[in-house]
């Protein structure tokens, strides 16, 4: 699948967020997202989720121009803001046997199957993230967002929170944001830097010698 | 249309599950019968308008304790932003949290039934009255509700939209007051100002002089405050 963004522009009032994002991608694959605070990170992933629409430019899949507020649109996208907060994946159109098998589905490959009849409030970080990213693969999207997924889990969680995005983009594209350049170099497939609004680095993960020594000189 | 109902229900559920609704309702139902009883036995008439005068006063507390945190709370946890990015409509999600907390209120206007029946035993009253009255308090407590979600819609926290809607509907209630309207020397501009106070409708409604142009103002009212929520959600990307 081919998902490309063409010259986004975003403007809050006067302000303008976001100049001129032209993101090409293409097929299954994990992307980081890079960029100190306040660069317009949150913003980009928000425009792609259909949260905000854009002020200028046009969102293509396959080819073909689509509209981020479309309900359409929106079924073929996951979206797991780093707060985690869970709401309704039946509003993804899912009949009531379909929510059941994806339930089963889900929670096994997120590893979370064993603690299905549990309340939400007792399980740990790690564990809630893992709900989290299994509520946003309902309806089996094929464009996962994760914002920062790995923010504030321990050490372990954190190894197994990788190797599970890494697992999912076997059949999705994975967009995630972070803070983190190991991580970033660790599960990424190809790195996007974006600093005040622009993207200044797009380039494959192992063509990158010194991402830390790039990304100060980059958004310094 | 099935979005609006798994939010409705949604909302409703939420209300069944937190023991904090039931003893909200059951304040409610305590308040009305004290001061509703406290006079009813002196003044010894088998009316029903001192409750709707009672509940019109605990509607303007209660309903926007209800409505502020509808909407500020899902932007407070930031549940809005997975909700938004969901295939959900504004309108939808609107109207589903709208209809969800009518029926909640709806339910609390239900339990207020004892004490209609109670002044039905007692005496005999005009029942054409009490319905008029009690469609009243369903057409004003909804539109106490629709400012209510509006004023939720404005802030991030629940405690602001709490405010906004107490105070928009205290000056609502003002400007239908008799005090208010006798010191406007012109009763042209008097009528047109006393016209879009909430309370005077249901008032007119529950004396009998019930009239289509009544439901027409309560059903306009309603929508505007919908159509306000709405808009006011779009502008988050403004």
């Amino acid at each position: 699948m081919k998902f490309n963004l063409i010259k986004i522009n975003k403007f809050f009032g006067e302000k303008q967020v976001l100049r001129d994002i032209n993101i090409k991608l293409d097929g299954n694959r994990v992307v980081g997202l890079l960029g100190p605070n306040g660069a317009g990170k949150t913003t980009l992933m928000r425009i792609i989720c259909g949260f905000y629409g854009t002020s200028e430019g046009a969102i293509l899949i396959n080819n073909r121009k689509v509209n981020s507020k479309d309900k359409k649109y929106k079924q073929m996208i996951g979206y797991l803001p780093e707060n985690n907060p869970l709401y309704g994946y039946k509003l993804k159109g899912l009949t009531n046997s379909e929510i059941s098998r994806q339930i089963r589905k889900w929670s096994v490959e997120c590893g979370i199957g064993e603690y299905l009849d549990q309340k939400i409030e007792i399980l740990s970080k790690g564990y809630r993230q893992r709900v989290g990213l299994a509520a946003s693969l309902m309806g089996n999207p094929k464009i996962l967002i994760l914002d920062e997924p790995t923010s504030g889990l321990d050490p372990k969680q954190i190894i197994e929170v990788r190797k599970l995005i890494k697992k999912l983009a076997k059949e999705k594209l994975v967009l995630l944001s972070t803070h983190i350049l190991p991580e970033a170099r660790a599960i990424c497939d190809r790195l996007l830097i974006i600093s005040r609004g622009s993207i200044v680095l797009d380039k494959e993960t192992t063509k990158i010698r010194s991402l830390e020594k790039k990304f100060i000189d980059l958004t310094s | 249309m099935k979005n609006i109902i798994w939010i409705a229900k949604k909302e409703w559920f939420g209300y069944l599950v937190n023991p904090l609704s039931y003893i909200f309702s059951g304040l409610f139902l305590l308040i009305s019968s004290w001061l509703f009883f406290q006079d009813f036995f002196v003044v010894k008439q088998a009316e029903t308008r001192a409750l709707w005068t009672v509940m019109t006063f605990l509607f303007s507390i209660f309903i926007p304790a209800i409505s502020m945190g509808l909407i500020a709370e899902e932007k407070r946890s930031g549940s809005w932003e997975v909700l938004f990015s969901l295939p959900i409509s504004e309108v939808e999600f609107v109207l589903g949290k709208f209809f969800g907390s009518l029926a909640y209120i709806f339910f609390i206007i239900i339990m207020a039934s004892p004490i209609i029946l109670t002044v039905g035993y007692l005496g005999d009253p005009e029942w054409g009255l009490i319905f008029g009255g009690g469609l009243g308090m369903w057409f004003l407590a909804a539109s106490y509700l629709a400012s209510g979600l509006f004023g939720s819609s404005l802030s991030r926290q629940p405690i602001g939209g709490f405010v906004f809607t107490t105070l928009f509907l205290f000056l609502n209630n003002f400007i239908g007051q008799d005090f208010f309207l006798s010191k406007i020397s012109s009763p042209k501009i008097a009528d047109f100002i006393g016209y879009f106070s909430l309370n005077l409708h249901s008032l007119k409604m529950s004396s009998g002089m019930m009239a289509l142009n009544d439901i027409m103002f309560y059903i306009s009212w309603i929508v505007i405050f919908l159509i306000l929520t709405v808009m006011s959600l779009k502008l988050r990307d403004k």
